[in-house]
């Protein structure tokens, strides 16, 4: 029998991931009136089966927890918990329209392609995309969109009053940034900085439609779905041709501003929109983009001009500045088709796009990778040590950082930032690993491996729906480890073999 | 709390910082390349 504590313990983790849930359902409301302005009968019932089937779950686990409220202090690996299981829960949940569709071959494939979206990935097993269902496509965005805030912080939006809870649950989805003193006021901040960005991205985006020649309700539907994939980095796009599809270099640089705009922390948002305009030059993580951004772009376009693949300024900018940066921010569209990355770019441009991917854009943002601040504090710490050497030995020295405000780099940040490069990593290696076990090429792998693990979504033609099942399980791990950052989905683990020692324990007594 | 002024201000201030990257990031590669 399980102990009345750890009873309890389970009640509460289920009662705030039953509200997690309903608020992700809750939006498939967006999918159901697409579908129905559409005409599109099929897909509006898949879509009204998925909501009640997720809204009835979500509401039997609140009044399934709700007698824990009272009698449980939420600590933090309540929070992580929470945070960590919810996203496992609402994948299963939110594939169900997937498969319903008919366009993915397998529960797998659907389960695969959610966590993409969740992950703000990109990477997809979608077949026939398109021909897909615009109710389909808008919830494909709608998820990416998303889940580039977080599902918990919908949730704190609007759903959980408590701040305790709230602020350990925001934690473990691998945000840690105070807006406000207050986690709710944070989540309604970032929802407000989003959706302000989304009233001009699309509109630039449907305008800029319209010109390139587009029907205007298909415009406002494209500018839409490109512009929730670009804020939040995540590389869906509603056609298969993804950003080519519009043969538009106006289209290309609307979106490139977006998702560089949308790879910025959410903490350096709101300091520039409060007037503190010099915090975008100031900060280490923009100081760190700009240094690993501008290096990766010049040796890529040095390296694929001269080697002749593209040798124009106009198909340097667009073919590779382009996707270097879309790779950089974790974006993943891409302009050119997958295999021409590898017939074209070579092992060089293959490892210059690995590494880009696997550093990615800023922590508390919408993008993945490593994040700049992490790289900015580890080569700062390398730097000041090599200082501190050369340096009189009488002399003490403090060395500070500047992100949103000054912070003393201490010898536990560097650590803190060094571990989760290094868990990064051991990630990446060992999708590489898996990808040569299945005989795929290992620059190919590399690049595979790294796109998952740094949340980006570019492809070189190994993610397939014939592709070996246990890779596609070890991408969804990876993607869902890169996004959470680790701990929180440590941490869960860690409860859950707390939880069967426990039972075995008391089953041997 | 936010100021529209000053989010517009905000707004305008990151869309030149990423404009100002890659006309940097262009400028530098066409000048080697050349």
């Amino acid at each position: 029998m399980i102990n009345i504590n750890k009873d309890y313990d389970i009640r509460i983790i289920f009662y705030y991931i039953g509200y997690i849930i309903i608020g992700t359902a809750g939006l498939m409301i967006f999918p159901i009136i697409t579908s129905l302005l559409y005409r599109e009968w099929n897909p509006l019932t898949d879509f009204v089966i998925s909501f009640s089937i997720a809204v009835n779950i979500g509401i039997m686990l609140v009044l399934w927890g709700k007698s824990s409220v009272d009698k449980v202090r939420i600590q933090w690996k309540h929070g992580l918990v929470i945070a960590s299981l919810s996203w496992i829960i609402l994948m299963i949940l939110c594939a169900i329209p997937y498969r319903l569709s008919g366009n993915l071959q397998s529960f797998l494939d659907a389960c695969f392609d959610v966590m993409s979206g969740f992950t703000t990935s990109g990477i997809m097993l979608i077949q026939d995309l398109d021909h897909t269902s615009m109710g389909l496509n808008m919830w494909r965005h709608l998820i990416t969109f998303i889940g580039g805030q977080g599902m918990v912080v919908l949730a704190l939006s609007f759903l959980v009053r408590d701040n305790v809870v709230g602020y350990k649950m925001y934690v473990g989805e691998g945000k840690d940034i105070e807006l406000v003193p207050n986690v709710k006021g944070t989540a309604k901040i970032i929802w407000l900085i989003s959706i302000v960005y989304l009233a001009i991205g699309t509109l630039a985006l449907w305008i800029d439609g319209i010109l390139i020649g587009l029907k205007p309700v298909t415009a406002f539907y494209h500018g839409l779905f490109i512009y929730m994939s670009s804020w939040s980095t995540g590389g869906f796009a509603p056609m298969s041709q993804n950003i080519m599809y519009y043969h538009s270099m106006s289209y290309e640089i609307i979106t490139i501003i977006f998702f560089i705009i949308g790879s910025f922390n959410f903490g350096l948002h709101y300091a520039v929109w409060q007037g503190d305009k010099k915090e975008i030059f100031k900060n280490i993580e923009t100081q760190s983009f700009f240094i690993t951004a501008t290096i990766a772009s010049f040796l890529a376009a040095i390296f694929l001009a001269k080697s002749n693949v593209y040798s124009n300024g106009l198909s340097v900018f667009r073919r590779v500045i382009y996707n270097v940066l879309s790779a950089h921010t974790t974006t993943g569209f891409a302009n050119v088709y997958a295999r021409q990355f590898a017939y074209e770019w070579g092992d060089f441009g293959i490892f210059i796009m690995v590494l880009a991917m696997l550093v990615g854009g800023s922590a508390c943002s919408t993008a993945g990778g490593f994040k700049g601040l992490r790289v900015g504090i580890v080569v700062k710490g390398i730097i000041n040590d090599v200082r501190k050497l050369l340096r009189s030995e009488r002399r003490i020295s403090v060395f500070k950082f500047h992100h949103i405000k000054e912070h003393i780099l201490d010898s536990n940040i560097i650590k803190a930032s060094a571990l989760i490069i290094i868990c990064y990593i051991v990630l990446f290696i060992i999708g590489v690993g898996i990808g040569v076990y299945y005989g795929y090429p290992v620059s190919e792998s590399a690049f595979e491996a790294a796109s998952a693990t740094g949340n980006v979504g570019l492809t070189i033609g190994v993610t397939a729906p014939n592709m070996p099942s246990v890779m596609k399980v070890y991408y969804i791990i990876a993607m869902y480890l890169g996004r959470l950052e680790f701990m929180s989905a440590f941490a869960l683990i860690g409860f859950i073999i707390g939880g069967i020692k426990k039972k075995c324990l008391s089953l041997v007594r | 709390m936010l100021n529209i002024k000053k989010v517009v201000n905000g707004i305008i201030t990151e869309c030149s910082y990423v404009v100002f990257l890659m006309l940097l990031i262009m400028a530098m590669s066409l000048a080697f390349i050349r």
